[in-house]
């Protein structure tokens, strides 16, 4: 048993979390919450809960009975039957930066306590997020995702892997613009030449519109695709837009099936934990693990993005997606 | 009152659907005649937006045919005051109180050769003109539009017999060649200078039309001649079979054979003509120098500086050289004899562009290398380049994310350039006047920018104020 008021200083950084497809964020920091009080509370919390010593049960009384007691109990208004749980909810301030929206899941980071500094360092990061969007051709609907109103069907047996790979390289290409329209220098200035030429390039802001960085098929299985997209800045319903007009690129229509962030810079899915996993205790070791995620040289990020994660792009260059299907996530 | 009621109900129960029986069964008991009909209303309303939705569940639409292919389609932008575009509408609005648009920004899509199934072949830009080669159901034709000031695009009149003879033109029309048998011509290129079109058939040799004054037509130069209005076209005698590429330049024009020589005629005030003299000739012959001997492939020539490659991957250039454009071998500003141009690391050069001031060249890795004097695309810091600079990759789209994009194709006009990739995407920089970049808007832009199309591009062509590209769509 370890004191309570130790586990809740220990409650302060920044952690991260897989949030599951049909809640919203803010369900999820509810039940990060009320799992954290729920966690403290059954630890000794008050000061007389310490000391307690094992009485042996009197074998006469049939009626149920503690096995312990406290040793010094001066005065029974000090006691939690009547002073309540030491922990409600509301004590855990737990904030999250860049939200999921209620139909897509993955990795999504929180912090606790005054972890919170870090998540507007986070956010200033830009961090480059890796995307798994899933589509299926012939449907269309009002909200692009499969729950909408049907508006449309279509047919897609035209369809080939090769023709989805030019229009994703065309939507990828296409969006090396934007790069250089946002980050923020004069496009006829030597700078924005010499930024253009170092290769990928951040927006100068999180306010931008989105900039895709990369687009490629992952899996192709008519009516069903899906697709990997690097990306900053971007918004869940952007990428089901993007997925809508791609069906129409390719003379057909298409719906979004699922989104799925399985990387947020740094943050990949071996650091989020599950559902199952948000307690007290897994939280505070997965602080400890997300404090290695936090150091200068990662969240201070330059303008290029080949230089703050180079990971990413080691891993594209050797030619294995960071794709985590081992994981046995991306079924659910 | 009550006794019919009851009656109603009863009968809407035996014939209505079970949504009307359970709002009925509601309000069974205060049920009046208005609220009744109100209901059935209501539940009708309720039932057409049911058979509706269900109507469009079951419509499955089918917008791409069985077999469906990328179809071609031709994009079009720049100055369009000149007709060039041959986008009718452009210059002669279709309703009253719409404005003409006299310069168009990004790519427009020309519907002409879709409405008449004309598949394009080749096409070529002039100065303010287009000419389209195209394969239509009856056989191949020529097709232009734009500046007829010297019959350059042939003689249109309009109405027939009337005198009345079109200066521009604003929709392609066919220029009518001598023929005996049109069914059987089969073109196999068309090139534009200034205001000259040279036409390059499989059988019937080369047709030349439009300005001859300085002999650019390969014809005999007449003193005070007038080009404008002018019916003849000209079949070029003095020339071999076996042409396979013509080219032409300002006011001068080349000949490419299957064996590797090279036939000029025209203008040689700058040497362009690369005969060994500054002369004006209307008889092609020989370009003498170092390309002697050698099997060149391809030549290019925008204004009146000349680049040629051999086979080898060798640089051969000749022409105009005020811009340091071959300073590497002469300080004269003018070459009349073809000179082998000796730059180092260049790899094997397999595609050159040579603009008004401006050099570019494409080797076999597809790198791109610039010189000359103006926009050359590495910044607004580098504008003037003795020997050729390598534009970064990563600006034709290479980088971490994609790394196999290669360049395939590069083209110049006088002051911009434009590059294609091997995914199908096409480049633009440089001067930016008449929005003939396609990027939009109107500055002048200083590194290689995407051009966005919605289709994959297969070929692109520059004239001096305005670009047509080739292109697939994706399905």
């Amino acid at each position: 048993m370890t004191w309570g008021p130790t586990l809740y200083r220990m409650l302060n950084g920044v952690f991260c979390v897989y949030k599951p497809k049909g809640v919203h964020c803010n369900s999820v920091v509810e039940h990060i919450q009320r799992n954290l009080a729920r966690d403290l509370n059954v630890q000794p919390c008050y000061p007389y809960e310490r000391k307690m010593r094992e009485i042996n049960p009197n074998p006469n009384i049939k009626m149920p009975s503690v096995a312990t007691e406290p040793k010094s109990l001066t005065t029974l208004s000090d006691h939690k039957l009547v002073l309540g749980e030491r922990y409600i909810p509301s004590d855990f301030r737990v904030h999250f930066v860049t939200k999921l929206n209620k139909h897509s899941s993955g990795v999504l980071v929180c912090s606790v306590g005054s972890g919170r500094e870090y998540l507007s360092a986070i956010k200033m990061a830009r961090y480059l997020r890796v995307y798994h969007v899933r589509g299926k051709f012939g449907w269309a609907t009002d909200n692009f995702s499969p729950k909408g109103k049907i508006r449309n069907r279509s047919t897609y047996h035209h369809i080939k892997k090769s023709i989805l790979d030019k229009v994703c390289a065309t939507v990828q290409a296409g969006h090396q613009r934007f790069m250089f329209d946002y980050a923020g220098v004069a496009q006829d200035s030597q700078e924005a030449y010499e930024l253009a030429a170092a290769g990928i390039v951040r927006p100068e802001h999180s306010d931008t519109p989105p900039v895709i960085y990369g687009c490629h098929v992952i899996d192709f299985n008519l009516p069903d695709f899906a697709l990997e997209i690097h990306s900053i800045n971007e918004t869940q319903k952007y990428l089901m837009k993007l997925i809508h007009e791609i069906g129409l690129e390719l003379r057909s229509t298409a719906i979004c099936t699922q989104v799925r962030r399985i990387r947020y810079g740094h943050f990949t899915l071996e650091h989020a934990l599950l559902c199952k996993h948000w307690t007290a205790q897994e939280i505070i070791r997965n602080i400890a693990t997300c404090r290695h995620l936090l150091t200068p040289n990662k969240l201070l990020t330059d303008m290029s993005i080949t230089k703050a994660e180079g990971d990413i792009v080691q891993q594209l260059t050797d030619g294995q997606k960071p794709s985590l299907i081992k994981h046995g996530l991306d079924k659910s | 009152m009550a006794a019919p009621l009851t009656t109603c109900i009863r009968q809407i129960e035996r014939t209505h659907s079970p949504q009307i029986l359970q709002k009925l069964k509601h309000v069974r008991g205060t049920l009046t005649w208005s609220c009744l009909v109100q209901i059935l209303r209501n539940a009708s309303y309720a039932t057409i937006r049911l058979r509706k939705q269900e109507q469009r569940k079951n419509q499955i639409f089918q917008y791409a045919g069985e077999d469906a292919k990328g179809a071609d389609r031709i994009y079009v932008w720049g100055n369009a005051t000149t007709g060039a575009l041959g986008i009718k509408t452009y210059l002669r609005p279709k309703r009253y109180g719409q404005h003409e648009i006299l310069t168009q920004k990004k790519p427009a899509r020309l519907r002409f050769m879709d409405v008449h199934k004309f598949k394009v072949l080749d096409v070529a830009c002039g100065y303010g003109f287009t000419v389209f080669a195209v394969k239509s159901n009856t056989g191949h034709k020529i097709l232009g539009c734009g500046i007829n000031s010297d019959s350059q695009i042939g003689f249109h009149e309009e109405p027939k017999n009337s005198g009345r003879i079109l200066e521009y033109i604003i929709q392609p029309a066919v220029i009518d060649l001598p023929q005996n048998d049109p069914a059987t011509l089969r073109l196999k290129q068309v090139a534009c200078g200034r205001a000259h079109t040279l036409i390059l058939t499989e059988k019937h040799g080369v047709f030349s039309l439009g300005n001859n004054a300085y002999g650019q037509c390969g014809r005999g130069i007449v003193e005070g001649e007038i080009f404008s209005k002018k019916s003849s076209i000209y079949k070029i005698p003095s020339l071999p079979e076996n042409i396979t590429k013509v080219v032409c330049g300002q006011d001068h024009s080349f000949f490419l054979t299957e064996t590797g020589e090279v036939y000029s005629c025209g203008l040689g005030a700058d040497g362009q003509t690369g005969l060994g003299h500054y002369k004006a000739t209307g008889i092609p012959s020989h370009v003498v120098g170092d390309i002697r001997g050698e099997k060149i492939i391809d030549i290019a020539s925008a204004a009146d500086c000349v680049l040629a490659i051999s086979e080898k991957g060798d640089l051969f250039g000749w022409g105009n050289s005020e811009y340091s454009q071959l300073s590497v071998v002469t300080d004269a500003t003018q070459v009349h004899t073809s000179r082998h141009l000796p730059f180092e690391k260049l790899g094997k050069i397999v595609k050159a562009c040579a603009g008004g001031s401006i050099c570019g060249i494409l080797n076999d890795q597809g790198q791109v290398f610039v010189w000359g004097f103006g926009i050359l695309g590495k910044g607004p810091n580098l504008e003037m380049a003795d020997f050729p600079r390598e534009i970064p990759p990563t600006l034709f789209g290479r980088n971490e994310l994609q790394t196999d994009t290669k360049v395939v194709d590069i083209n110049c006009g006088l002051s911009f350039y434009a590059a294609l990739t091997d995914k199908g995407d096409l480049y633009t920089w440089g001067k930016n006047k008449w929005g003939c970049l396609g990027l939009i808007y109107n500055k002048d832009q200083y590194f290689p920018l995407k051009v966005s199309l919605p289709a994959e591009s297969k070929m692109v062509r520059c004239g001096v104020d305005h670009m047509v590209v080739h292109s697939k769509s994706y399905c």
